[in-house]
């Protein structure tokens, strides 16, 4: 009897148990967007496609460099680095205050020495070499407006008799 | 000793397993030309099925969710090379299998449970009811002690063991199908399954008694 037992063994009692696992489920309405959910991604996937192909079709040169970037990350990270540096350098540069020397251009308006900040003094009195003033003290050299430059067109009031 | 394969599996619609209806193979003809409305509806017929095989072999919802996804992705992309040597059924489930299986050997240190809620039918579940109306401690085990300590056992099988005890004691699947499923042959299906559930009554010795 023991040896049928154990060449037998009753399983039922497991398989009872088992049923449990049929009872497991998934959070209430997971199945109602399950579906969707991987039609989209599946739209995704495609619409990457075929950004790619229009890209190998029109701009080859473009795809060959992206691949490279990305097939190198070393590459991709010198690039982005670069990238970034010339960025940040852009936006220091640009809100540098102006208080140091200028050399003003030609529209930069004089004061009322009839010089023009920042510009060489040339002098034959006691000066022998052109000597530059510097515009720290002096007013910042103002751009001109270009809504100054241009005069509106003058018209005319239109009178209404005939 | 109740059939497996007649037991119902609870929350599933259910799709010939062997055989493929004509609406199924219209939906995989039109799916073949990229009509994803067609697809969308043959994802519903099998979702719940794909799910819950790899649900039970790797014991989290999330994981489940990840992998269940994929499996319906990438069948969509090699549907072209579906012949229908196999029914489709069966097929998807091999992707699903083989999917599962990568995954868990490359999850080196495996992740704790995250164990979907039983439903409100556990506790009137024939099955069950006898189970716990025995004697202690089985008795004075909840179902989700019960659940905790199925998930547990059933974690400790190695992965072969444990897809065939979700396949054919789980899902209902026949032997054929689980050999085609696996790719192996229904001998060596039925030793590991032999196998397996002898581990498993081992590990579970106190609530079987």
């Amino acid at each position: 009897m023991m040896r049928m037992e154990q060449d037998n063994p009753n399983f039922d009692p497991l398989l009872k148990l088992l049923a449990l696992k049929k009872h497991e489920q998934p959070p209430p309405r997971y199945f109602n967007e399950f579906s969707s959910n991987v039609i989209s991604r599946i739209r995704a996937q495609r619409s990457g496609l075929n950004t790619m192909q229009r890209l190998e079709s029109e701009a080859p040169w473009l795809l060959r460099l992206w691949q490279a970037v990305a097939s190198k990350p070393s590459v991709a990270w010198g690039v982005g680095a670069a990238v970034s540096a010339l960025v940040l350098g852009g936006i220091l540069l640009a809100e540098k205050p102006a208080t140091q020397p200028q050399f003003a251009g030609p529209s930069a308006t004089p004061d009322n020495t009839g010089l023009v900040a920042g510009q060489p003094v040339e002098s034959g009195v006691g000066l022998n070499q052109p000597v530059l003033i510097s515009s720290s003290n002096a007013s910042p050299v103002s751009t001109p407006n270009l809504f100054d430059m241009f005069q509106p067109p003058q018209t005319a009031p239109v009178s209404a008799r005939p | 000793m109740g059939d497996p394969a007649q037991e119902k599996v609870a929350g599933t619609t259910s799709p010939p397993t062997g055989t493929e209806t004509d609406e199924v193979r219209m939906l995989l003809e039109r799916s073949r030309s990229g009509d994803l409305s067609a697809y969308d509806d043959l994802v519903r017929r099998y979702q719940q099925r794909v799910y819950a095989t790899i649900y039970n072999m790797t014991g989290n919802h999330e994981d489940a969710n990840d992998l269940a996804q994929e499996t319906f992705i990438k069948a969509f992309q090699a549907l072209k090379t579906f012949k229908g040597g196999s029914s489709f059924y069966t097929w998807l489930h091999r992707i699903a299998v083989n999917k599962t299986l990568n995954f868990l050997k490359s999850r080196k240190n495996r992740v704790g449970m995250s164990l979907n809620d039983l439903d409100f039918n556990a506790e009137n579940d024939p099955d069950i009811v006898a189970l716990i109306s025995e004697i202690t401690p089985r008795r004075a085990a909840s179902l989700s002690e019960l659940q905790e300590k199925l998930n547990e056992a059933l974690g400790k099988l190695s992965d072969m063991h444990r897809l065939v005890v979700t396949l054919h004691d789980v899902q209902g699947l026949p032997h054929e199908q689980i050999a085609e499923i696996m790719d192996c042959n229904i001998g060596t299906v039925r030793s590991r399954l032999f196998y397996a559930r002898q581990l498993l009554q081992g590990y579970l010795a106190d609530y079987l008694k």
